[in-house]
């Protein structure tokens, strides 16, 4: 079954004076605004604790902001009910499950996909010899190819991917970093918190450069250099 | 073995069971007798029949299924293998509302110590949730419950020393754990609302199999967490309480039974893991009663709670060097 999102270009999402973090802490930045726009890649960057893997979450509409709102496309994002909000947007965490004992076959039958778009999706991420393996037979970089594969499955307008490349090793990493720019080819917007995204650098597919610094948001020059945006931080 | 074929064998083993569990006794009786007169039992083998055998067997399977299903949503909701209702300190919270009742002194009535149990059941289990969620790592939730049964327990020893002589007596007794006490009508009810609990659960499968993928990918698939909450909340908390209040605090089913599931079954998805945990949980519970009553007469043999616990401390001990969680 594929959704009608298949073709849908991805709809524009805009921060209003928002204030990330959790109840019971202090906040994680004081209020910024900012917007994503169109396919490609839209990279956010910052340090060790800046509130870049909070911030993903909270554009995924999966946790809720300290103040200010989200809207994606016209609608506020904290009025999306659940099941909408997944056809939105899919996400992928840094770590992979490492309990979860279902087999790679019923991790992607989760989405109800046509056998076509499974296997289709599979060979995009280099799966799909693993369809009988359980998920926590598989090592890390294995494992993450797979829930990438379970969240192109899930066939939304935009991806959210925390630190993608986070517990990978050099020959994943690039695969992994391959893998989403040709993504952001077939008209996906994937927004992505990554600390390691020299693999970018100069890459068109790069819609857009973010950090969240200490003095706040900050939407830097894409074609720029790594080195740059990192003395941005 | 596919799953089908496993359910079906364990189904027998069940019908095998029951059926050994209501022919053999310390009195013989005929069942057609015994059957004849099922809408008015008056005679010793109808009354034997009626209500000591069957109540006791459909209170066997309903407890064992119940607690099973139980444990197996607890694991999966808290993405922890040695969760379960009496781990959790659920049965212990069930229990002080058992405790306050009866050691008290007050003559409520079957319903009134029910609802008691299920409450202190359900509180147990909101506490636990509300803390969860600053606890990183399982063996926090664990120790967590731990304490709360200690601290629990220590509350119904107090009740325990303040308490009359009779109360007491029949506290204790409750507290061994047995499948001999509830009517007819009761184990049917407990059956029934098992089914019904099962049924419900299984309506929500892929959520929680998209649960063991993580909370968060979890939500991110769309899955309403609060809802998947609250029917995990719901029926762990009446199911364990209802089974607390009837059968006594019992040990290890909840825990071990989806273990053993695991153990013999290469299923790990919900829609699999739900009616086999069921149905081992039944057939694990039938097993674990002829311990009970086999020993003695009936009703009269060893506590529950000890055959279990023979039984179910070296599984979950085999379990973890197994770790069958993983592979």
């Amino acid at each position: 079954m594929e959704r009608m999102s298949l073709n849908a270009t991805p709809f524009s999402i805009e921060m209003e004076e928002l204030v990330i973090g959790y109840r019971n802490a202090p906040p994680l930045n004081s209020p910024f605004s900012g917007r994503f726009e169109g396919a490609g890649i839209h990279l956010v960057a910052g340090r060790n604790g800046s509130g870049k893997s909070t911030l993903i979450r909270t554009l995924a509409g999966l946790q809720p902001p300290v103040s200010g709102s989200i809207l994606w496309g016209e609608d506020d994002l904290s009025q999306i009910a659940s099941n909408e909000r997944g056809e939105g947007m899919a996400f992928m965490a840094s770590t992979p499950p490492r309990t979860s004992g279902l087999r790679v076959e019923e991790v992607l039958e989760l989405m109800q996909p046509s056998l076509e778009f499974r296997d289709r999706t599979l060979q995009q991420v280099g799966a799909q010899e693993w369809l009988d393996r359980r998920l926590s037979s598989l090592s890390d970089g294995q494992a993450q190819r797979v829930m990438l594969a379970r969240a192109l499955l899930q066939n939304t307008p935009w991806i959210a991917l925390d630190e993608p490349t986070a517990f990978l090793d050099a020959p994943s990493r690039t695969a992994m970093w391959k893998t989403l720019l040709q993504l952001s080819e077939s008209g996906v917007g994937l927004i992505l918190a990554s600390h390691d995204f020299r693999f970018l650098e100069g890459k068109t597919a790069l819609s857009s450069v973010h950090a969240i610094a200490s003095s706040g948001w900050l939407s830097l020059d894409r074609l720029g250099q790594a080195s740059d945006w990192e003395s941005c931080f | 073995m596919t799953a089908k074929q496993l359910c079906m064998a364990i189904g027998v083993g069940i019908l095998i069971q029951g059926a050994l569990h209501l022919a053999w006794g310390p009195i013989s009786i005929q069942w057609l007798n015994a059957l004849s007169t099922w809408s008015n039992p008056s005679t010793t083998d109808s009354l034997v029949f009626f209500h000591v055998r069957l109540p006791r067997v459909l209170t066997a399977m309903a407890a064992g299924s119940g607690l099973a299903l139980s444990g197996l949503l607890l694991q999966t909701w808290f993405h922890n293998p040695l969760a379960g209702p009496s781990v959790l300190g659920i049965s212990a919270g069930s229990s002080l509302g058992v405790a306050v009742i009866i050691l008290t002194g007050l003559t409520w009535g079957w319903w009134g110590v029910t609802t008691a149990a299920v409450g202190g059941g359900m509180l147990t289990l909101l506490l636990i949730l509300a803390v969860s969620r600053r606890f990183h790592g399982s063996a926090t939730l664990l120790i967590f419950g731990l304490m709360l049964s200690y601290v629990v327990g220590a509350v119904v020893t107090v009740l325990q020393a303040e308490a009359a002589q009779d109360a007491l007596q029949q506290f204790v007794f409750w507290g061994m754990g047995t499948f001999g006490q509830a009517p007819l009508r009761i184990s049917g009810l407990m059956l029934l609302m098992v089914a019904i609990a099962g049924r419900m659960i299984f309506l929500r499968s892929r959520d929680l199999d998209a649960w063991t993928l993580g909370s968060i990918t979890a939500q991110s698939m769309g899955v309403d967490a609060k809802k998947l909450k609250y029917s995990v909340i719901g029926i762990t908390g009446v199911l364990a309480g209802i089974i607390t209040a009837v059968c006594g605090p019992v040990a290890f089913l909840g825990l071990a039974t989806p273990h053993l599931v695991r153990l013999v079954s290469d299923e790990r998805s919900h829609r699999r893991l739900i009616p086999l945990t069921i149905l081992m949980g039944a057939f694990i519970a039938l097993l674990a009663d002829w311990g009970v009553r086999a020993p003695g007469i009936d009703g009269g043999g060893w506590p529950l709670n000890a055959v279990l616990s023979l039984l179910g401390g070296p599984m979950v001990v085999w379990v973890l060097l197994r770790k069958t969680w993983n592979a």
